[in-house]
């Protein structure tokens, strides 16, 4: 196997493509040679600074190119990242002790013996001669680079050291399938402190193509200005846009003076292309399922988009792509995966290049639950393969209810169900009772509860008996990434909202009761 | 009567909440709490305001638009900069 991160420190990239960072308070611009460039005289200012191999380095920040430049300074060290977001830790010396950090470069306010503001990193590289570099270091496959944290869940957050191999594993199969290459501009603009966002910087060292960077209030402003290839995102992110989208068609068509009528194909491609910009060649989601509708809308827009799986624990497992895509599916598994289903169809995922065989940092028992010593990752979801090897997510394995009467109900599909009317949100089913479903629903707009209502009777006649949803809560206020009730991944937070709203879903008179 | 600027904001937020008769959508209602926006919503109502206005949305640090919450602080926060109104 290639190592992708091996080849990146290899040498500075041709010149030609670029790395563009687009933020509110500015667009900053650099040709890739340069940022290696750069990269190397942070390593040695970072050096002269008492770093070195196996040292880890904080960085909690927005995205910006001096994250970027950390990053690659770190792996030109053989030091090691600790990717941390903005509001889910506190830049303060505790922090620095509990991971173990020497330093800790972050954009919030915070003082303290080696915190540093990541503002300074542009004096440290312009404080080296340009042209100086750190001496050539090699990565072993099993070892780390960086540790990652698990976002989205209550409590406190897992770190998982994440191994070279399993980078390097992820961006080969994800080059044989999509063929990254010059002219490509791949648009991330959910936080670096995610791994996997970082890999298309990575992949743009590697490959030569553009990358641009951005973060979450400016990615709709800057799509059209970048008129990117790719779009890395998350469901949460092309449901928005959807929403969007289709708005911008109803208004063309009424300025235009059309008849009365939902948008057709072709406005809803001219608004979609607005937003997007022409160039798109396809769009990537992962990180949560995503609804049947909303990856149809996209087709029909003439927007590819590939939905994959993969957890922090296992990188990214199955991916559709344009060689090979399933509607409902997830794609068919990585060269580098292999997926194990048990008798009640859990899966398991065995890496040939595990991101690890266990967590740095997580409550006893956390780690022997998930991972087991060859490295195969419990994943608690459920799936299947059909005849084709392509994989189906069927939802966790945690959120199947058995009821008094022995019958299995997985409650992902009843959610999908309730999900399809434009008044609703998002849908999140419990089981208060041993054989009562009652659902909490985030509206999509101002509470409307005789739609809510129209599709509880909707969603419970379409389902089995046994899937009938008792009452549906409407929540007080939206499902958020501000309230934790949406992970960073805009993915609900089961356990939050449970909690929420435990009173109420165990109060029989509480909600929309069914007919 | 609200504002040329005010109108604009609500014309936009009406776009995206087709469901919602006009008259219960108004200056003050919270764009996450009442009309149920998700922050991306939020983000891109104000950019295709901005759009609309001729006001460049980097005329906005990202904790001004994370503070916007009703029509009205929109309107308010985009006539300091608009050039022009439709």
């Amino acid at each position: 196997m290639e190592s992708v991160v091996g080849r990146i420190l290899e040498g500075a990239p041709p010149r030609g493509a670029s790395l563009r960072v687009v933020r509110l308070d500015g667009t900053v611009t650099v040709d890739l040679a340069d940022l290696y460039e750069q990269s190397g005289r942070l390593a040695v200012a970072l050096a002269e600074l008492g770093v070195g191999p196996g040292d880890r380095i904080g960085i909690m920040a927005a995205n910006c190119v001096e994250w970027v430049l950390l990053d690659l300074a770190a792996l030109r060290l053989k030091a090691v990242t600790a990717g941390l977001e903005p509001g889910k830790f506190a830049a303060d010396p505790a922090l620095l002790e509990r991971y173990g950090l020497s330093l800790l470069f972050t954009d919030q306010p915070a003082d303290g013996p080696h915190i540093v503001q990541i503002r300074r990193v542009r004096r440290l590289v312009e404080s080296v001669v340009a042209g100086t570099a750190p001496a050539p270091v090699r990565w072993e496959p099993d070892e780390a680079s960086t540790i990652k944290f698990t976002s989205g869940s209550t409590g406190e957050p897992k770190g998982l050291a994440a191994t070279v191999g399993s980078i390097d594993s992820s961006l080969n199969d994800v080059q044989e399938m999509f063929g990254h290459g010059p002219g490509d501009d791949l648009f991330v603009f959910l936080p670096l402190s995610l791994l996997q966002q970082r890999y298309w910087i990575y992949s743009a060292l590697r490959h030569h193509h553009d990358v641009t960077v951005s973060v979450y209030e400016a990615a709709f402003y800057a799509l059209p200005r970048t008129r990117p290839t790719v779009v890395m995102g998350v469901p949460g992110f092309y449901e928005s846009a959807k929403t969007h989208i289709e708005a911008t068609a109803r208004a063309a068509r009424k300025k235009a003076g059309r008849p009365a009528g939902p948008p057709d194909e072709e406005e809803l491609r001219a608004a979609a292309c607005a937003l997007f910009g022409e160039r798109i060649r396809y769009l990537w989601t992962g990180s949560a399922p995503a609804a049947p509708p909303m990856l149809r809308f996209y087709t029909g827009c003439e927007l590819p988009i590939y939905e994959g799986y993969g957890l922090n624990e296992t990188c990214i497992v199955s991916k559709n792509h344009p060689g090979a895509w399933r509607e409902g599916s997830v794609g068919q598994v990585l060269p580098g995966k292999k997926v194990l289903l048990d008798e009640n169809g859990v899966v398991s995922v065995r890496p040939d290049y595990p991101v690890n065989i266990r967590y740095e940092y997580c409550a006893p028992g956390d780690s022997e639950r998930i991972f087991s010593p060859d490295g195969t990752v419990r994943t608690g979801d459920l799936g299947r393969i059909d005849e084709d090897g392509f994989l189906y997510i069927l939802g966790r394995a945690d959120d199947v209810i058995v009821l008094a009467n022995g019958r299995k109900v997985i409650v992902r599909p009843i959610e999908e169900r309730m999900r399809q009317s434009p008044a609703i949100g998002e849908c999140v089913v419990f089981c208060p009772a041993e054989s009562v479903l009652v659902a909490v629903v985030s509206p999509a707009g101002p509470a409307d509860p005789a739609a809510i209502a129209r599709q509880l009777a909707e969603a419970n006649a379409a389902g089995r008996a046994d899937e009938r949803i008792s009452r549906v809560l409407i929540a007080d206020e939206p499902f958020g990434t501000a309230n934790g009730l949406l992970s960073a991944q805009f993915k609900p937070a089961r356990k939050a909202i449970l909690e929420l709203y435990r009173d109420r879903l165990k109060d029989n008179k509480e909600g929309i009761h069914a007919d | 009567m609200p504002t040329e600027i005010e109108a604009l904001v609500l014309e936009h937020l009406e776009r995206v909440l087709p469901e919602v008769p006009p008259e219960g959508i108004g200056l003050d209602g919270d764009l996450v709490a009442d009309y149920g926006l998700s922050s991306l919503n939020r983000v891109l109502l104000l950019t295709s305001v901005c759009a609309a206005a001729d006001v460049d949305l980097g005329a906005f640090t990202a904790e001004q638009v994370a503070a916007l919450s009703t029509p009205r602080e929109v309107a308010d926060a985009l006539a300091g900069h608009a050039q022009k109104v439709g």
